[in-house]
């Protein structure tokens, strides 16, 4: 800046701001007190639909391959058992079509690896190998 | 409220009251920007209960936003600032009607309390100084009051007000340009 100005700029920064008034100084420390709390998550998580169709489908799809994972409950034979389960294998099929789609729209992972843990012929293999 | 009821609870506010030695670079940063973030908002709002408000808001707004990601202190003023910008703008898209009226009222100072602290010493010069700075234009008394109290660079300044920093340091000099003519042609 010019030289010319120093003995202005000089005199002004002696000018002290008139104070911020008290009872808004003191509801900014009274709120301050408080921790920031793990509300803007959730507020993220609604606020930003990609974001929250992300979790969403993670955690579908993580639900779904853990409930084929886990032990049958009977000592029944398994082709006796497996009954309703493969009903509601075939009933999840377009679902998971649908949730492939999702996936791949927003999931950092492959395609590929979407695909194979969608994948009927996998659930299928799951639950015949069992 | 009376312009002089509003000069009255004016003159009893109390002054600082935070203990900037115990707390956090939050604690901190009000104790050293509060009085020019205050400044600022009353640059931008012509009515101070509502840059108290401002104030307020925005720096809760950026404590909210950034208190558990790391920023560092250095950073705080502009992004205070900012904030302070953004809250007086984002207010006034939600009031037309407000908007228009603290438009018009932004090129005059009605019955307002002083910008700065009184001045024991050199009471004349310090009167005239605020005068001068109070008819500056808008713009360049923003620019004007974010280098000299809010103690930011042009780069900053650019940042905060969405402007080139060419542009800043032309306001700059041109408000220092014409608080020197005014304050010549005020003792001469």
């Amino acid at each position: 800046m010019n030289k010319e100005f120093d003995p202005l700029e000089h005199r002004l920064s002696h000018l002290r701001p008139a104070h911020l008034p008290a009872p808004a100084r003191q509801r900014i420390l009274h709120e301050m007190q408080h921790p920031v709390t793990g509300h803007g998550v959730i507020v993220w998580l609604l606020g930003h639909r990609a974001g929250f169709s992300a979790a969403l489908a993670g955690a579908f799809s993580l639900a779904v391959v853990v409930g084929l994972h886990s032990p049958p409950r009977s000592t029944h034979p398994a082709s006796h058992v497996d009954q309703p389960v493969f009903a509601a294998s075939n009933a999840l099929s377009p679902s998971l079509a649908f949730l492939e789609e999702r996936l791949t729209a927003v999931s950092p992972i492959g395609a590929n690896a979407v695909a194979a843990l969608c994948s009927p012929s996998m659930l299928t293999n799951v639950q015949n190998g069992r | 409220m009376t312009s002089s009821a509003a000069i009255s609870i004016w003159k009893n506010v109390s002054s600082v009251t935070d203990d900037a030695t115990a707390g956090t670079m939050w604690h901190r940063m009000l104790h050293r920007c509060g009085d020019g973030l205050f400044l600022y908002a009353r640059q931008l709002c012509r009515n101070d209960a509502d840059a108290a408000d401002v104030v307020q808001e925005a720096f809760l707004r950026v404590w909210r936003k950034h208190a558990n990601n790391g920023v560092t202190e250095p950073d705080l003023p502009a992004l205070c600032y900012a904030a302070v910008r953004y809250a007086v703008l984002d207010g006034q898209r939600q009031a037309a009607r407000r908007r228009r009226r603290e438009a018009a009222a932004g090129e005059t100072w009605y019955d307002q309390p002083p910008l700065f602290e009184p001045g024991l010493e050199q009471a004349e010069e310090h009167n005239a100084l605020e005068a001068a700075v109070r008819k500056l234009p808008v713009e360049q008394r923003e620019v004007l009051t974010l280098k000299i109290w809010g103690e930011l660079t042009f780069q900053q300044i650019a940042t905060v007000t969405d402007e080139s920093p060419n542009t800043v340091a032309s306001r700059y000099r041109l408000a220092l340009a014409a608080l020197r003519l005014r304050l010549e042609r005020g003792t001469s």
